[in-house]
């Protein structure tokens, strides 16, 4: 069985040495400061497949959240995994109209979902404003807690024998004289494996460059505002009806759409906002009161509230938003990959990484462990990038 | 958005003195407090005459002289403002009765205070348990005698004076008990060279206690506080030189209530907040802002003084408030170098009797770390989140040694005060439990809003859907 | 007691029940005087009221006038103002 180094210990690390070392792999986790230090800490924790409007994204993301229900059920730490669905919200009618116009299309791949009019609406959430046209209900759209959940698969991982060394920085990759990939270069030393996992989210870059390697990868820096406690302000995750539009779009300008999600313990983290700003984690004043207002718009109820906190992440943005999953195709001789050896990239999640991490690990044990690449992997391969 | 030449944060006797020394300097200066009124924690006059509570020591005396001054001043001052945010370049973000608002300052003087050092105990979150620090100000402000049967306990010179106060105010104070031992006050004695006033006011407040007939117990703490809805008993325990309870040695008394203070730490959020840089000094009080002799940050324009800067007391706070407001003075054109530098030369002596001082304080009284286990499994140590002491030791035996860490592997720092109770807490809990130097947990980060800020109000000033 | 016997009393509302309260004194003052010792309980049930008395805990938190999550220690009492302790 092989020996795996995965760099990141972000919920993509941790979902890797989950399946790895289910699968019998020996694992070793190196993260430069601690778990979910990255973006995993700045994230709300919805899985969605509603927001993805491509066959593609969509198979990869139903199937991930099928695997977050089993795992909600096996393992020994609680994550505060609820499927309660998701309402995406409709100001206007005209945009009621669109939304129903694209769930019908989603509706023909599978995805379950209703158009509620205004006085359904309300049924489901009587604290939105009274003023919306209505929404369209996911109820198979679920949430956890991310920071609970990337610390409940890495404890699991670890009792199958996966090992987490915490505070150490990878900072380049080690290549042998055939070219493959085999070790992760640490200050305290070369940490060898029969495959290196690099799940560093938007620092991927920076060690795959150390070997002339260019990931599509790059930061787009979202805000999250969390609440003071409201119990029962709302039942479902609620995104307004821009939400996946500002996701999809190629512009530079910031995006803010709403996302508010409640949390086991009655806060509500609000989002969103996407905009490209290099590697700042800064949080802008400016886009705090511009969620904030996109909030209160939306649920006047939070005017007895207040913001206690806010943070901002990174996301690992991809050109063409699916993330990279599998060999880095870095063979002997630089051609592309065969077998289990060599750099995996499991990266490039761009703000669906939660929901996403179970089919990741997935995808990349069975590549790790069977040499194979399965079937729902063809639409992440990294060489779709790197191939030319 | 308002612009301002100078911006000092807190007006206590620190913040007072920059204040008024760079205003009497033809600055135009902003003075925000949170609070109602000038004063801030060690002044604490009651709001409405405006009277205070005689009598007053020499440092109590200046204070209350520079809250006149104000009236007669041009500074701008405002009151139940909140801070929220601080930038490096000197935009302060502001909440004040509904509303935000930014505030661009050419100089900012920090002179956020300090706040008290909590030790978790079982029982410690009962209504009827509180800090010496909040009797105090109950007493001071509002002429409000705290409870009927009180019991102070903890370590440091705070509290004295809070038991002759409570003493004088009617109250029962049935015991003061003190961690550390007798031997503790002869070696801050040493450090007493020149500060003979405090000397004075220590003899004054030791006789009232004397006269009272109240019990003064050394090497004691609180190790339970019992009750309902309230604290009801407390049990004393005896501790060992290393800080930890002598089994069989616990009495139990009936209080109503229990004031415990373990010294002070600094409020350094917003300093944090806009990226100063930090030295961690046991003698200062712990993390406290890097500052040059004219209290200058690492930021350019940003000043910090008081005992957010270094624990050292309202007279040490003056003098350092005053050096800030000559070089808030001079870097808004206004004085030369030199007349700071000539301050700085005037005052070198003051200013080293006042670091003696302030750090055999800070180290003497420092509480013991065997006291960090005195919380059992089930006592929270995260107030806000009620994160337990078994979660936290927990997480720090899996490996975790950064606070930061901490926030992920136990969900501590979580709730509105974002760490400022279990902060110092759980860096001491690390170092019982790893031995490890408290200073290699770090600090926890700190996020905008420092303080909670209504979301009606940040919504109200959005600009606009585009944010770009 | 409040030393200054001359200051004018005025009522606010606590949980619909009136409280005297002086001006210049603060909301968690005012409880206090009359005896409440208890302003919330936590999501677990326990009961919290006044712990450090200047704004730095946030254990001392009161709805006022709608507002959730107030510093009862920090804010200053007005006439007329609604307290509730109760959800």
């Amino acid at each position: 069985m092989p020996d795996v180094v995965v760099v990141g210990g972000g919920i993509i690390g941790a979902a890797c040495a989950y399946y790895l070392s289910r699968a019998g792999a020996a694992v070793r986790v190196l993260e430069r400061r601690f778990l979910a230090s990255g973006t995993s800490r700045a994230c709300d924790g919805l899985i969605l497949f509603s927001d993805k409007p491509s066959p593609a994204e969509y198979t990869l993301a139903q199937t991930s959240a099928q695997l977050w229900a089993e795992l909600a059920g096996t393992l020994d730490q609680d994550f505060e995994y609820v499927r309660s669905g998701a309402i995406s919200l409709a100001e206007t009618e005209r945009e009621l109209a669109e939304s129903a116009r694209k769930t019908a299309r989603l509706q023909q791949s599978g995805i379950r979902a209703e158009v509620l009019e205004a006085p359904a609406l309300h049924a489901l959430e009587p604290n939105l404003a009274p003023d919306l046209a209505g929404g369209i209900f996911y109820p198979d759209e679920a949430q956890v807690d991310a920071r609970l959940a990337t610390v409940a698969l890495l404890q699991a991982a670890r009792r199958q024998g996966a090992v987490l060394q915490e505070g150490i920085q990878v900072t380049g990759l080690r290549r042998a004289a055939d070219g493959r990939v085999v070790a992760a270069i640490t200050p305290a030393g070369d940490v060898a494996g029969d495959a290196v996992v690099l799940a560093a989210g938007v620092w991927s870059g920076q060690i795959a460059a150390s070997i002339g390697l260019e990931l599509p990868v790059r930061p787009r820096k979202g805000h999250i505002l969390v609440t003071s406690r409201v119990p029962g302000l709302i039942r479902h995750p609620l995104l307004e009806g821009s939400y996946s539009a500002s996701v999809h779009t190629a512009a530079e300008e910031t995006q803010v759409a709403l996302v508010a999600e409640m949390t086991a313990g009655g806060t509500v983290l609000l989002g969103s906002s996407r905009e490209f700003a290099g590697f700042d984690r800064s949080v802008s004043e400016t886009v705090v009161r511009a969620i904030a207002a996109r909030a209160i718009r939306f649920l006047p109820g939070l005017a007895r509230a207040s913001v206690i906190r806010s943070y901002a992440g990174l996301r690992a943005w991809t050109p063409d938003h699916l993330p990279l999953i599998g060999p880095a195709g870095l063979g002997p001789a630089g051609g592309p990959a065969g077998g289990p050896a060599g750099l995996y990239l499991a990266t490039g999640h761009e703000g669906a990484g939660i929901g996403l991490a179970p089919v990741t690990g997935s995808i990349i044990a069975d590549w790790i462990t069977s040499g194979q690449m399965p079937a729902l992997a063809e639409s992440v391969r990294p060489g779709r990038f790197l191939d030319n | 958005m308002s612009t301002t030449e100078l911006a000092v944060i807190g007006a206590g006797p620190a913040g007072l003195a920059a204040a008024t020394t760079a205003a009497a300097h033809g600055v135009q200066v902003t003075l925000i407090d949170e609070l109602p009124g000038p004063g801030g924690q060690y002044l604490a006059p009651t709001g409405a005459t405006g009277r205070v509570h005689a009598p007053l020591s020499a440092a109590e005396q200046r204070g209350h002289g520079l809250v006149n001054a104000l009236s007669g001043s041009r500074i701008e001052m405002r009151t139940e403002t909140i801070v929220w945010s601080l930038s490096a370049d000197r935009r302060l973000q502001l909440y004040h009765a509904g509303r935000v608002d930014e505030l661009v300052a050419q100089v900012v003087v920090l002179a956020c205070g300090a706040r008290e050092v909590s030790v978790p105990f079982p029982g410690w979150t009962l209504p009827g348990v509180m800090t010496v620090g909040a009797a105090q100000l109950l007493a001071k402000r509002h002429g409000l005698a705290v409870g009927k049967r009180v019991l102070v306990a903890g370590s440091g010179p705070l509290l004295l004076p809070a038991a002759e106060r409570l003493v004088r105010m009617g109250a029962k104070v049935v015991a003061v008990v003190e961690a550390g031992p007798i031997t503790a006050w002869l070696r801050l004695g040493k450090a007493m060279w020149g500060h003979w006033d405090r000397g004075r006011e220590g003899v004054h407040y030791g006789g009232a206690l004397l006269r009272a007939g109240i019990p003064y117990r050394f090497g004691r703490a609180v190790t339970a506080a019992h009750g309902g809805e309230r604290v009801e008993s407390a049990t004393i325990t005896r501790l060992n030189r290393a800080g930890s309870p002598i089994p069989g040695s616990e009495t139990t008394v009936d209080v109503d209530t229990l004031c415990v203070s373990f010294g002070l730490t600094p409020n350094i959020e917003l300093a944090q907040l806009a990226g100063c840089e930090f030295a961690f000094d046991p003698r200062r009080g712990g993390w406290t802002p890097v500052v040059d002799d004219r209290n200058q940050t690492s930021l350019a324009g940003v000043l910090a003084i008081g005992d957010m800067a270094a624990v050292e007391g309202a007279a040490s706070g003056m003098l350092e408030g005053r050096i800030a407001g000559l070089q808030a003075a001079h870097l808004a054109g206004r004085l030369p170098a030199s007349a700071v530098t000539e301050a700085i030369g005037e005052n070198a002596a003051a200013r080293r009797r006042n670091r003696r001082f302030g750090a055999a304080l800070n180290t003497i009284f420092a509480p013991p770390i065997g006291l960090y286990g005195l919380a059992a499994d089930d006592t929270p140590v995260c107030r806000c989140e009620e994160v337990t002491a078994g979660e936290v030791r927990k997480a720090i035996a899996g490996g975790v040694t950064e606070l930061d860490g901490l926030k992920v592997w136990a969900r501590v720092g979580q709730g509105p005060c974002q760490g400022r109770t279990c902060g110092s807490i759980l860096a001491q809990m690390i170092a019982l439990q790893t031995g490890r130097p408290v200073a290699d947990s770090g600090m926890f980060q700190v996020r905008l809003p420092l303080k909670p800020v209504p979301l009606a109000a940040l919504a109200a000033a959005d600009g606009g859907h585009d944010v770009a | 007691m409040p030393a200054d016997a001359a200051s004018v009393t005025f009522t606010i509302k606590v949980d619909g029940r009136r409280v005297p309260a002086t001006p210049g004194q603060s909301v968690a003052a005012a409880l206090l005087e009359a005896g409440i010792t208890v302003f919330r309980h936590t999501p677990a049930g326990s009961p919290r009221g006044l712990y450090c008395g200047m704004g730095v805990c946030f254990d001392c938190l009161v709805t006022i006038d709608g507002l959730a999550d107030q510093r009862a220690c920090i804010t200053p009492v007005r006439p007329g103002m609604q307290i509730q302790l109760t959800p």
